[in-house]
């Protein structure tokens, strides 16, 4: 898959340009807290219309002046810091929403049961949304997306409410769903198994040349 | 309890089960329009005014006048009411459905505001958070909006019902005071009154229709307080 960006949203003061073409696997995009990193993928995902530009995904056109692919439509899944879970529905359907509305794509994981077991969800299946904790609710609606049936994920700081050792867990699910999909994680944390780093500074987003990413790139 | 009295719950009840779910049918599509323009971005002070006009009128203006413009519409002699008379036997004035409908239209400004604070008080990023898992507007509205919105717009419902059920101007120019098909308790306190020596009985009546519409608000009250209970934190 390829998905090619040449855009830019203006919103008042503030200005998000990105000039970027992304592969398969695993992208992480990095920068500072409030760099634009959450901005760039709700701009991918299809929640916030650029200003100007095109976005593409396998030659097929998202976005340009003329073309607005509503986010629904576009085949992606986003996993926001904020969870976002419906709170009239058990953990279980929550889980599943997105799952059900794949519209006949393979999914990302076939069993659900291994997702689940690594992000410790099983005791929590029929539990309501009410009652779960911060870093409960982030690993619901993490797994939302990754049982989906996306061709693209976008997940924003999946693991920042997340302790050390579950944080790891995630990581290796994370990397196993990019071998089947593309997946593009914004984080302020380092990801060492990341085919490529975007870097989101300044008002601009575009790739990072760094050695080792260009190395795992060749060797995938 | 004396026959009539019983006859003028039943209608009661009748009149304002039918005229509550007029009023949402009227005021939620109202309601769910002022909310979306209200949250359009750029929304001011000013948005949604002519909505908010619309929603206003049947309460701004005597009830009465609701049942006078209703009887020059849908009466025998008007030609929509007659029209619908020979081509479908559709009677509504001096009916207990033309009762139902006049105490609808008033009711239907409260049902609106209701659904329209409902549906402002949606959490929008959830609704986003539907879209972005895949689910299309009808989905979302269907399967996020309108969950969330419920416990309001039953709320709403209930407070319909109990401002029907003390209709009394709109339903008795309408669908005037006949025992057994349009005589509610309002308007049987009102003939009981009128006759001599029926203090008595209007008191009871009073009490049975304060005791209804004390049970609606009840209604309303304990679920809302258990829709906060179950979505809170």
């Amino acid at each position: 898959m390829s998905l090619t960006v040449h855009a830019y949203v203006l919103r008042g003061a503030y200005r998000l340009e990105a000039d970027l073409t992304v592969g398969d696997g695993l992208t992480l995009v990095s920068g500072a807290s409030g760099a634009g990193k959450t901005t760039l993928l709700r701009m991918l995902a299809g929640l916030e219309r650029p200003s100007a530009g095109e976005i593409a995904f396998d030659g097929q056109i998202l976005s340009n002046a003329q073309v607005f692919i509503p986010a629904w439509e576009r085949g992606f899944v986003t996993a926001f810091q904020d969870a976002r879970l419906l709170p009239h529905a058990s953990v279980r359907d929550n889980l599943l929403f997105a799952r059900k509305r794949g519209r006949g794509a393979a999914a990302i994981f076939e069993d659900v049961e291994p997702v689940l077991e690594a992000l410790g969800l099983v005791p929590l299946l029929s539990r309501r949304i009410g009652g779960l904790s911060g870093g409960e609710r982030q690993r619901v609606g993490l797994g939302r997306a990754l049982l989906s049936q996306a061709r693209l994920l976008l997940l924003d700081e999946p693991t920042a409410m997340l302790d050390q050792e579950r944080q790891r867990l995630v990581f290796q699910l994370i990397r196993q769903a990019a071998d089947r999909c593309s997946v593009l994680v914004a984080s302020h944390l380092e990801a060492p198994l990341a085919n490529r780093v975007i870097r989101v500074e300044n008002g601009k987003a575009a790739l990072a040349l760094s050695c080792s990413a260009q190395t795992q790139e060749t060797q995938s | 309890m004396a026959p009539e009295d019983l006859s003028a719950l039943v209608v009661s009840l009748k009149v304002a089960l039918g005229a509550s779910l007029i009023a949402m049918l009227l005021g939620a599509p109202v309601g769910y329009a002022l909310s979306q323009v209200r949250r359009r971005p750029g929304a001011g002070l000013w948005s949604g005014l002519g909505l908010e006009f619309l929603l206003h009128l049947p309460v701004i203006a005597p009830p009465v006048v609701v049942g006078l413009v209703l009887l020059s519409t849908l009466g025998g002699a008007a030609p929509l009411g007659s029209w619908l008379e020979q081509n479908f036997h559709i009677q509504l004035a001096f009916t207990t459905a033309g009762a139902a409908l006049a105490a609808g239209i008033v009711a239907a400004p409260f049902a609106a505001r209701a659904a329209s604070l409902s549906f402002e008080g949606v959490d929008s990023t959830l609704q986003e958070a539907a879209h972005a898992s895949g689910a299309g507007r009808l989905d979302t509205f269907v399967n996020v909006t309108l969950p969330l919105a419920a416990p309001g717009l039953i709320a709403g419902l209930l407070t319909a019902f109990a401002v029907a059920l003390g209709e009394f101007g709109a339903v008795i120019t309408f669908a005037a005071n006949i025992p057994g098909q349009t005589q509610t308790l309002p308007l049987a306190i009102y003939a009981a009154l009128a006759a001599p020596g029926g203090e008595e009985r209007a008191a009871h009546l009073a009490l049975m229709a304060v005791s209804m519409a004390g049970l609606a608000v009840l209604a309303a009250q304990l679920l809302r307080a258990r829709a906060q209970r179950g979505f809170g934190p």
